[in-house]
This record gives structure tokens, C-alpha cells and sequence, in this order.
């Protein structure tokens, strides 16, 4: 943190002394970007798949996010099947496929638990960041979880062709009220067994892709023996009295976090972040936040 | 989405924020933050294999995104939710859903046996369902 730029601090948070965390806003860290977000449909096939093809022409890979909205359009699922778990889930891993120009998603037989010809609608968030390599190792105290409510000062930013002064929060691009995902680090890897240093000491969210060919997906929580894409995380603690063995990868999933145990506690802190990569490719593209999970 | 000549541009330390590429810049009014509002944790048990369904209010009135994070006991690693239940061998099942008034998070084991979860999730301003 240097001694100039722009904090705004979350309400009931002296900027002046706020942590990273404390504050809704900070020059000094990049933050997640929505290049767009679309609404889309498509209807559940007899057999195979429908594709859903998004077009933006981004120029680089960026990161996703897909909510199944369901058959009634009246629910938000995180790259969620309500019956079979992730919308990537089967044989087919690779049902979202992020392009440089293009989103694919795969709709197939079965998917929802829905009968064939089913409408099902998902809302599509493109993110705008290309991995630059980002490294803070930035270390920020945690304040907690917190509800945040109205009120009648702070900075709004509207979007463009809306009212800043009586839009509504959704369309803002920023506002102090809220707490936005601040980036610890990002960047790009190659390997198949790596440590990153994120020096946040405690267990951080985070968002993992894997190039596939031509585009990435994302990676995803999966505790099978398929290992056809996967990875699986640990966090080093301050006593090193956990060590993970690599041995049992594929046991475990893609994007579990392994965190230090303490006996008799559980503390979720830690400095690193072990990634074992297996298979598709040895091309990872991640982002650390510095928000804690 | 069309560039614009007004707005408001923060750059980083060490980068010109008249040339930065949209990248690289902390802030840029061309594109939204994703901003949360409501976060949390919790602990939840299971015991049989009956799914379990935890719910939380969020008042919003509309749809919003939502992130969950589960790590079943002993807590020693992190799920984010929904789980790919792919292949043959999963035991954990778990995912989540929100709507325009709740969040819900449901998870179960496929075998019976006593569990503790640990949840965390973050609520965001941004809808879910546009």
C-alpha cells in the first residue's frame, strides 16, 4: 500500500486506518471486471446437445461465470445442474468453453432433470481480464462477516445511460455500500505441481481455468475418480504440521482447498497455495482474491 | 459496449492511466465491479443420507449471484459449491441455488454417517437472472 491513491472505505470504517478488507474500494488492487453479462436460452435435446454460443469478441481468455436461471427462470445455480450437480457434470467435462471470441455452452439430455424440449435460461457474466500476472502477497487482516446496509452517503458510480442519483444498485459499477472482489494476484502457470505465495494467511476464494485446445474452462469442485480435469489445492500454516500427499489427488476434486489443521481447531490461514495439476494441460489460468471463504 | 470520452480511469501505481490498457487499470467506468453485499458462515449437520437444506434471507427482491464454499468436516479443505459429481466414487453432494428471497444451500452424504459442514457464501448486488 503506498501513501497516495483512492481508498473509500465500506460504511462504519475509518478509511484513514481500514483494512484491505474494510474497504470497498483501493487504487492500489485490481478488482473483477464485468465486460457484459447476457441472458440466454435454449431448449433441453432428445439426445446430444444444444449449444448456446456467445459472441464477444474479447480478444483474449477472460474469465466466466454461468447461472442456470432453471426451466421457471426463477433461481440462480453457479454453473449449477439442480440434479446432477455442476452443469459440467458427466462424461463431457468440457460443457463451457471459453474462447477468445466465444462462449460455448453445452445444454444435454437430461440436463436439470428436465423432460426433452424444456426451456432452461442462464444469465452469463464475461468478466474483463486477460491473467496479467498480478503477485500483492499483500497480507490483510479479515473483518469478518457483515451485512451492510443503506444509506445516504458514500460514492455511486452509475452505468452508462442510467440516473446515478435514483438507479438501482444493480445498475451501478461501483458503490461504496458494497464490497467488490478485490484481486490479491492473478496470472497465468505452467506445470503440473506448483506453489503460489499469496502471504494472505488465511484460506482465499479464487477463480481457476484450464486450457483445453483452443479455449479454458473452468475448474471445478469434484470428488471422483475421473481425473480427466482436475486440480487440488492446500494451504501451508504457520506450523506445517499438515502436510498433503500428492498420492491422494485424484481422490479429492478439482478446486478443493487444503487448508492447515491445528489439533483440536480448525483455523483456515495459511501463506501458499498448492495446486497438484493432472492431465488436459499443464496451462492454468488463475485469479486469488483477497476475499476469505 | 462503445468507448467513451468521459468517465472515470484509476490506474495503478507505475501506470499511466491515460494509456493503460483497460487490464490494467483498478477502475475504469466502462466496466461494472462485481460488488457483493452479504457474506457469511455457518455450521450445518447431517446424519443420514436426507438432504439438508439451509436457508438464508437476503431481502434483495430480485435474483442474485451467489457463491458458496463447503468443507465438510474435519474443515481441512474447501468445496466451492456445486459439486461435479462426476465418476463413480463421490460421496459429498452439495450445491445451492438462490431466489428472490432466499439462498439455499442443500448437501447430504450418499452413505449415512454423521457430518459437520462448514459453510461460507457471498451475496452480490449483481443479479443472477437478468
Amino acid at each position: 500500500m503506498s501513501d497516495y491513491g483512492v481508498l473509500v472505505a465500506k460504511e462504519d470504517y475509518d478509511v484513514r486506518q481500514s483494512s484491505d478488507l474494510a474497504l470497498a474500494f483501493s487504487s492500489s488492487f485490481q478488482n473483477l471486471k464485468i465486460f457484459e453479462r447476457y441472458s440466454v436460452s435454449t431448449t433441453v435435446p432428445s439426445s446430444g446437445v444444444n449449444t448456446i454460443t456467445i459472441t464477444h469478441d474479447i480478444g483474449f481468455y477472460s474469465p466466466f461465470i454461468v447461472y442456470n436461471n432453471g426451466s421457471g427462470n426463477n433461481l440462480s445455480a453457479f454453473m449449477g445442474d439442480l440434479t446432477n450437480g455442476s452443469l459440467q457434470t458427466g462424461t463431457m467435462f468440457d460443457r463451457c468453453r471459453q474462447y477468445t471470441d466465444k462462449l460455448e455452452i453445452d445444454i444435454v439430455n437430461g440436463f436439470g432433470g428436465y423432460a426433452n424440449g424444456t426451456t432452461v435460461y442462464l444469465t452469463v457474466y464475461i468478466m474483463y481480464d486477460n491473467f496479467s500476472t498480478i503477485n500483492e502477497e499483500t497480507v490483510t487482516e479479515d473483518s469478518g462477516g457483515i451485512t451492510y446496509k443503506q444509506d445516504d452517503y458514500g460514492l455511486r458510480v452509475s452505468k452508462e445511460g442510467y440516473d446515478v442519483r435514483d438507479c438501482t444498485d444493480d445498475q451501478l459499477i461501483f458503490s461504496s455500500q458494497f464490497f467488490t472482489k478485490k484481486i490479491n494476484q492473478k496470472g497465468i502457470i505452467t506445470g503440473t505441481s506448483l506453489k503460489i505465495k499469496h502471504a494472505l494467511y488465511k484460506a482465499p476464494s479464487f477463480l481457476a481455468f484450464v486450457k483445453n485446445g483452443d479455449h479454458i474452462l473452468m475448474i471445478e469442485s469434484n470428488e471422483s475418480t475421473w481425473k480427466n480435469v482436475g486440480f487440488d489445492c492446500y494451504i501451508d500454516g504457520y506450523d506445517q504440521d499438515y502436510e498433503y500427499d500428492p498420492e491422494d489427488a485424484p481422490d479429492y476434486a478439482n478446486g478443493a482447498l487444503f487448508l492447515d489443521e491445528v489439533a483440536g481447531e480448525w483455523i483456515f490461514d495459511g501463506e501458499d497455495i498448492v495446486w497438484n495439476f493432472w492431465h488436459i494441460s499443464n496451462t492454468y489460468y488463475y485469479i486469488i482474491f483477497k476475499d476469505e471463504l | 459496449m462503445t468507448d467513451t470520452d468521459y468517465g472515470i480511469r484509476i490506474s495503478q501505481k507505475g501506470s499511466d492511466v491515460f494509456s493503460a490498457d483497460d487490464n490494467d487499470v483498478v477502475f475504469t467506468s466502462k466496466f461494472a465491479l462485481f460488488k457483493g453485499s452479504i457474506s457469511g458462515v455457518g455450521i450445518a449437520s447431517t446424519t443420514t443420507t436426507t438432504m439438508q437444506t439451509i436457508s438464508i434471507e437476503h431481502g434483495f427482491g430480485y435474483i442474485p449471484s451467489v457463491l458458496v464454499n463447503i468443507a465438510p468436516f474435519p474443515y481441512t479443505y474447501f468445496y466451492r459449491s456445486p459439486i461435479n459429481v462426476s465418476g463413480l466414487d463421490h460421496d459429498y453432494w452439495f450445491h445451492h441455488y438462490a431466489t428472490t428471497t432466499h439462498l439455499y444451500i442443500r448437501f447430504r452424504r450418499t452413505v449415512a454417517a454423521s457430518t459437520s459442514w462448514y459453510y461460507s457464501y457471498f451475496i452480490f448486488i449483481d443479479k443472477g437472472k437478468i
